[in-house]
């Protein structure tokens, strides 16, 4: 009998990605440059889910997927904000961010970390770059002036949705390998917690991308 | 010793992610605060822009109003007055008088006609500028006066039919002149282009609270999508704007032209 945190981390969240892609897809129309690309990731991602459990079914360690998964998703994110910041030389930073970021990563798991185990020196520096990038998307929406609600401009829900979601996972990316790979038992139920926080962080963000597609209307 | 760690270790994580989660939410919750106020004080510059800009068309049109009246009145008054002066002096000139040739009386004739269409133009010029029915009887009798001078003896040309008789006769003087604006111009339209052989003029209310007024011509009409506005559809929105009243217009090409025309009967100007 799997318990309710298994069901929580493996059906719930992985599953609850439907609702952004459903509402996604029924207003495929009406997304802009930016939002496809969320579109797209959020695509990306459930594959990825799918690949991950798949393995992990064959019991073959899934964690050389997160490595990759790490640039793609670091370029598509990339991707987003590069459409919605429009300062020129933050554009420039982003797309040497794009090519400085995967070297690293491939640099990483070759000479630095064993591709079986955690990424911990990469994805937390993504996430700590995403997080940026969130809040240089504010502080743009700030300077610029505003011509309509907060809420009913999409980009601001996806942005918010990544700052929620890469903050809180933050710690979680850094301290995976110490928590996941104790074979004590306190650790593990230390791990489960952590992981219940981190696919409830990933359910938020999802319900947030899913907001922001709904707001997603042609004027 | 460990077993307390332990313990220890869980309050950590949560406090720890917890915290993160609330900077972040606070952080974003006065943002989007920050952003309605600075959207709320844009709106509010917005409407007092706009409030403003509608105050002083409103004092154009006032002035305007003002002073085609006193144009109005004087050349009723003044030019009307020497004309009819003229006219009693030109009787001097009639068959009775034995100096005068025959060739002048014909002559005299010639200009008597001649004073008299001046009059007659004077009169309706000056009427045009302020119509004198509307002050002293009220709107629908301003439509008759209007009807008057444009059809000019062709009572099949402009139909008037007024199924609003009590709602029409409330309205507030400057609405009523608007909307006697609004039907010249309408008017001046459907004669200069349209080519029209009939123009309808209809009052009825709508839900019981607003009077309806629907102009219609049998005219060429034109692509309402297509056309830009002239003057005469400028001033006309102007003015329907200042009364606070809504229209709506159908045409198309071949088509005629209508316009209906929606105002509270105890709106202000």
């Amino acid at each position: 009998m799997p318990s309710f945190s298994q069901i929580y981390m493996s059906i719930v969240v992985p599953i609850s990605i439907l609702i952004p892609i459903a509402i996604g897809s029924y207003r495929y129309k009406d997304l802009g440059e930016a939002m496809r690309t969320i579109f797209y990731y959020l695509l990306l991602d459930g594959l990825v889910n799918i690949l991950a459990i798949y393995l992990f079914s064959l019991r073959v360690n899934n964690l050389p997927v997160l490595h990759v998964f790490t640039i793609i998703e670091f370029l598509f994110i990339s991707g987003f904000y590069l459409q919605v910041i429009h300062d020129g030389k933050i554009k420039k930073v982003i797309i040497a961010l794009m090519v400085i970021f995967p070297l690293l990563c491939i640099a990483n798991f070759i000479f630095f970390q064993d591709i079986n185990r955690f990424n911990t020196n990469t994805r937390p520096l993504e996430a700590l770059m995403v997080m940026i990038y969130s809040l240089v998307y504010f502080a743009q929406n700030n300077e610029d002036g505003i011509d309509k609600k907060w809420v009913a401009n999409p980009i601001n829900w996806v942005s918010t949705g990544l700052l929620l979601y890469f903050s809180g996972a933050l710690f979680i990316f850094s301290f995976s390998n110490m928590t996941s790979l104790q074979k004590v038992s306190k650790y593990h139920s230390l791990d489960v917690l952590i992981w219940d926080i981190h696919a409830t962080l990933l359910l938020i963000m999802y319900l947030l991308f899913a907001i922001g597609f709904s707001k997603c209307r042609k004027k | 010793m460990q077993e307390e760690v332990g313990d220890n270790i869980y309050f950590l994580v949560i406090m720890c992610t917890g915290g993160t989660a609330l900077l972040v939410i606070s952080f974003v919750v006065l943002f989007i605060r920050n952003q309605n106020k600075l959207l709320k004080h844009r709106q509010k510059l917005h409407e007092a822009a706009l409030s403003h800009q509608k105050e002083l068309l409103r004092t154009v049109i006032k002035s305007q109003e003002e002073e085609r009246k006193r144009i109005g009145q004087d050349l009723h008054d003044e030019v009307g007055g020497s004309l009819s002066n003229l006219r009693m002096l030109m009787n001097r000139f009639d068959g009775k008088n034995k100096d005068v040739s025959e060739e002048q009386k014909e002559a005299v004739q010639v200009y008597r006609q001649l004073i008299d269409k001046i009059v007659q133009d004077v009169r309706n010029i000056s009427h045009n500028l302020s119509p004198p029915g509307l002050a002293l009887f009220g709107f629908s009798e301003a439509l008759e006066e209007l009807k008057d001078v444009v059809s000019k003896g062709d009572d099949s040309f402009i139909s008037i039919t007024n199924h609003a008789e009590a709602a029409s006769e409330k309205l507030a003087y400057p609405v009523a002149l608007a909307l006697v604006r609004v039907l010249q111009e309408l008017i001046t339209n459907t004669l200069k282009h349209s080519g029209a052989k009939r123009i309808g003029i209809s009052l009825f209310m709508e839900n019981e609270d607003l009077l309806a007024i629907h102009y219609t011509d049998d005219g060429i009409g034109y692509d309402g999508k297509l056309s830009k506005k002239g003057m005469g559809m400028q001033n006309i929105e102007s003015r329907l704007d200042l009364i606070n009243s809504t229209y709506t217009v159908q045409t198309a090409i071949n088509k005629g032209f209508g316009m209906f025309i929606y105002v509270h009967p105890l709106a202000q100007f």
